[in-house]
């Protein structure tokens, strides 16, 4: 028995057209539920930019140590739905969240929860590399300086080589720890980035749209750090290149116009989408 | 040829490449067994080789799916896209290598239950050892990801037309003699067909080899032998030039 | 639109001539570029020449040194002051030119006009270091007078008539003999620098005025810089967006254009009228040049913090440091250029601010050099003010270089600016 995998999903309009009976196919196999424990549940989650609403009532379970990734076109609310999960969306006048958000089982839109220990514990990757124009050393000290957690130069010396050794870095700036990080080229600076917001240990990783302006061989360094990293913090990464999220991803989310339309097995969303808009998108029949 | 920079990737191609040699590993061994149950009338091998089949079917299925998803996830370009796609191709082929070889011992259960046939069962022994070796030797070039060992499978196709034809006489002669050996020799006639059909898959293993590697088709003139026109007609109209042939 | 009547030929000929009109265009608009650079150039260049022309004599003057024969009789060994070393001095030179003084000492007067009063004090203060020197001749040098000092350096001449010049002609023969005989010599007016304002030209520094500018500055510099960054960054960075913080907005923006004069008023009625602080002195000139001042360091710092691009700040926050951490560690020393700059550029402005001074007394005559905030001084501006208006010729081609000291402080500040930006500037 062959199963058919290429038979096209439920509810195709207009009808087959007339032919030899498709074979029976086996049932699809439905992404079941997130592999591995949940590390951060959102439900209901909607966020207003003064008034206007960009997200509509998203409920979400993220599984810890893996690689989370939202898709979706321009606009549909990716990036707006990862700022809210380290409440960077604070930052902006005008922007209100509502609905829960937690991260092992606590609100983090609590009034208790103060947003700067969040950050601590949930680190961003931001689209274009932003790393301070300090030294290399500096910008990967910033975080546990400002945060407490090293308490002696010696500490503080580990701690930044054992970030920059975890991403990927220490080979290459090892002996250049002194000059600014700014002199590095695009993917080095990404990668300098990254190793400043695991230097403060944190347990979740951000990313909107890490490699978008990197070169093929800098986002592949990127992407194998990535699947590195996914063995230690929960990942979610955002990002425009359907391709990408197929590459690096084991979990991934579709979002359309502020909504969640579907969420999935990466290799379920990828060759048997449930949606009919997913698989518009990701065949590129999208208008 | 580098690392993958991202090295699941790499990991995923060839943990696929090392189940399709494993497959291969046993298919080759199903046919090896069955022509062996054959020729010594052993039926408990001959319910081994029928019951593994199963397990052929299913190598199949998770090789489709594994090239699938890879093709889905990874996007692979040149090189890796034919290692995927030629892993996809070989599997179809070992999987229908295995079910001739079924077929094949679950005939020689019904020829061990009747006289034995000791000049054609030697025949077909003969026969299936020639195409066993093919397979051998095919999927050792395909281990070893060199041509030479591809190409020389391929040119030899004709010998196992050779053999078919040889013992497609034989066993018609025999019939002929004898009416009450019509009942076995058909079988015999079977199995015979069936092992002509496991060379001609050898050589399509060869051909898809071939194209992952050098990433062009192989074109040319399958070689048949052919000393009777009215038995075979050959096509003889592919003016593309056959690279074993010496120009 | 027939595209069949618009050949490649004619598009290609239509694009040509359009062309030359651009290039033609583009021309003219160059040619007035250069003419109004010209012209501004010229005026500078025009300013300058006259300012220089004016002053530059005032840069070097004379000295003579008299052989002055400590009479025991005329100087006193207790209370050298009291000698009239002015009249010994005249009577004495005038015996050494051989001419006769009559009843009403009248020629001495005219020989006292050709020296200055330093030459008394110096020869005091001589006698009091050591007054073993009684009885002998010791040479005195001090600047001439300044008219004789203007004499020499060519203002005065024997052409114009004798009751039109403020010397007459047997002065100028006096002068004349003193200098064939070596007495005189030119050089670097160094007093210019190191003494404090002088009713007499040849007397007069403007060393006074520079240490009460510098005074003010400095209480500028620590009054308004420090209130005008933290006001800049709460407004910038921690302000709520709302009507309240754009009505100041708007307030700072039209104080930066109020007229100085005004600045000075407020600071008579609220410094000096109402909380009595000491009238001309630094501390009030500070203030109120602080005062002025606030608004565009202000603006300067807030364009400057503006221009901190908001990856750095998102970086920041996102890494969990609080909005005062992110302000202090990244935003402020990023926008440190700018801010620098501003500051630089609104004092020196504040240097050359007159109108407010004007108002809080530091129009008047200071002599000596200012050492605290809270005594009465002079300033650059005022100074100019004042030499102005003076009557004494001499102060003429002083005031003139007066302006260009100031102009040389201006320049120097703003240097000082343009290095620490390109020094301090960042890639990010």
């Amino acid at each position: 028995m062959k199963f058919n995998i290429f038979r096209a999903p439920d509810g195709v309009e207009g009808g087959a057209p007339a032919g030899p009976p498709v074979i029976a196919a086996p049932p699809v196999v439905h992404s079941s539920g997130p592999v591995g424990p949940t590390k951060i549940a959102a439900r209901d989650v909607s966020v207003f930019y003064n008034g206007k609403q960009a997200l509509y009532d998203v409920s979400l379970d993220i599984p810890d140590k893996t690689v989370t990734a939202l898709i979706g076109p321009s606009g549909c609310g990716k990036s707006t739905f990862l700022r809210t999960m380290n409440r960077m969306n604070d930052t902006i006048p005008g922007a209100k969240v509502i609905g829960r958000i937690e991260i092992d089982g606590e609100d983090i839109n609590a009034k208790a929860v103060d947003p700067v220990l969040l950050r601590a514990r949930v680190g961003m990757v931001f689209q274009k590399p932003n790393p301070f124009p300090k030294t290399i050393f500096e910008n990967v000290a910033y975080g546990p300086r400002i945060h407490g957690l090293a308490t002696s130069k010696s500490e503080l010396e580990s701690v930044v080589e054992a970030s920059l050794k975890r991403a990927g870095l220490w080979e290459e700036v090892a002996d250049r720890l002194h000059s600014p990080g700014t002199g590095l080229s695009g993917g080095q600076q990404q990668r300098l980035v990254i190793a400043r917001a695991i230097a403060v240990e944190p347990e979740v990783i951000l990313m909107d749209e890490p490699c978008s302006a990197l070169d093929p061989i800098a986002t592949a360094k990127i992407e194998e750090l990535i699947d590195e990293l996914r063995e230690r913090y929960c990942i979610v990464i955002v990002t425009h290149s359907m391709a990408q999220a197929a590459r690096v991803s084991q979990r991934t989310s579709f979002f359309h116009l502020g909504r969640l339309i579907e969420t999935g097995d990466t290799e379920d969303i990828f060759t048997n989408p449930r949606e009919r808009r997913t698989l518009d998108y990701i065949t590129g029949r999208f208008g | 040829m580098n690392q993958h920079t991202v090295k699941a990737y790499g990991d995923e191609l060839n943990q696929l490449t090392a189940e399709v040699a494993r497959m291969g590993g046993l298919a080759e061994a199903q046919v090896a067994d069955a022509v062996d149950s054959v020729a010594r009338r052993d039926v408990a091998l001959a319910r081994a080789v029928v019951d593994r089949d199963t397990k052929l079917d299913a190598m199949h299925r998770d090789i489709e799916r594994k090239a699938i998803r890879l093709i889905a996830l990874r996007q692979p370009v040149a090189s890796d896209l034919r290692r995927a796609l030629a892993s996809m191709k070989l599997a179809v082929d070992l999987e229908r290598t295995g079910d001739l070889a079924k077929n094949i011992a679950k005939r020689g259960l019904i020829l061990a239950e009747g006289e034995p046939m000791p000049p054609l069962t030697r025949s077909i022994e003969r026969m299936g050892k020639l195409v066993s070796m093919r397979l051998r030797d095919v999927l050792d070039a395909y281990a070893a990801a060199e041509i030479d060992g591809a190409i020389a499978v391929w040119s030899t196709d004709d010998e196992v037309d050779e053999h078919y034809n040889a013992l497609f006489r034989e066993l018609l002669t025999y019939m002929m003699g004898d009416p009450r050996t019509i009942t076995a020799g058909t079988h015999l006639l079977f199995m015979a067909k069936n092992l002509e059909r496991i060379g001609d898959h050898a050589t399509n293993i060869a051909e898809t080899i071939y194209y992952e590697i050098t990433g062009q088709e192989f074109t040319g003139e399958r070689p048949r032998w052919n000393p009777d026109p009215t038995l075979e007609p050959t096509d003889d109209t592919d003016p593309t030039p056959d690279p074993t042939k010496p120009a | 639109m027939t595209d069949a009547t618009v050949t490649p030929a004619i598009r290609a000929e239509r694009l040509r001539a359009g062309l030359k009109r651009r290039y033609a265009r583009e021309g003219r608009f160059r040619l007035y570029g250069l003419l109004a650079i010209g012209v501004a150039v010229g005026f500078l260049l025009l300013l300058l020449g006259r300012i220089i022309e004016q002053g530059h004599t005032a840069f070097y003057t004379h000295t003579v040194t008299v052989p002055v024969y400590m009479d025991p009789a005329r100087v006193d060994r207790a209370y050298p002051q009291g000698t009239n070393f002015e009249l010994l001095v005249a009577e004495q030179q005038l015996a050494r030119l051989g001419v006769v003084d009559d009843a009403q000492s009248s020629k001495a007067t005219e020989m006292r006009g050709l020296f200055s009063s330093e030459l008394k004090f110096a020869s005091a203060a001589r006698i009091q270091n050591n007054p073993n020197l009684i009885g002998q001749t010791v040479p005195i040098a001090a600047p001439v007078s300044d008219d004789a000092d203007l004499y020499f350096k060519g203002e005065v001449s024997r052409a114009t008539p004798a009751d039109q010049r403020r010397l007459s002609d047997e002065q100028i023969a006096w002068l004349d003999r003193m200098k064939a005989s070596g007495l005189v010599t030119a050089h670097f007016n160094s007093g210019l620098f190191t003494r404090g304002d002088s009713t007499e030209p040849e007397l007069a520094g403007v060393l006074g005025a520079v240490v009460g500018s510098a005074l003010m500055l400095l209480v500028t510099a620590f009054v308004a810089i420090p209130l005008g960054v933290g006001a800049a960054l709460y407004l910038e960075e921690f302000a709520p967006r709302g009507r309240i913080t754009d009505l100041i907005e708007v307030n700072i923006n039209n104080l930066a254009a109020v007229p100085s004069i005004i600045y000075g008023l407020l600071g008579l009625a609220l410094f000096i009228n109402w909380m009595h602080l000491p009238r001309a002195s630094p501390l009030v000139g500070g203030l109120v040049l602080a005062l002025m001042a606030l608004p565009t360091i202000i603006i300067a710092t807030r364009s400057s913090l503006k221009a901190v691009p908001p990856s750095i700040r998102e970086a920041a926050l996102a890494m969990g440091a609080s909005k005062t951490q992110t302000v202090f560690h990244h935003t402020l020393p990023l926008a440190m250029p700018g801010v620098m700059t501003g500051a630089i550029i609104s004092m020196a402005h504040a240097l050359g601010e007159t109108a407010p001074l004007l108002l809080i007394g530091m129009v008047s005559f200071i002599p000596g050099i200012p050492h605290s905030f809270g005594e009465p001084t002079g300033a650059l501006p005022s100074l100019i003010y004042i030499w102005e208006n003076a009557s004494e010729r001499a102060f003429h081609e002083r005031t003139a270089a007066a302006i260009l000291v100031l102009l040389a402080f201006m320049i120097v500040m703003n240097a000082a600016a343009i290095f620490l930006r390109r020094r301090f500037e960042r890639r990010w």
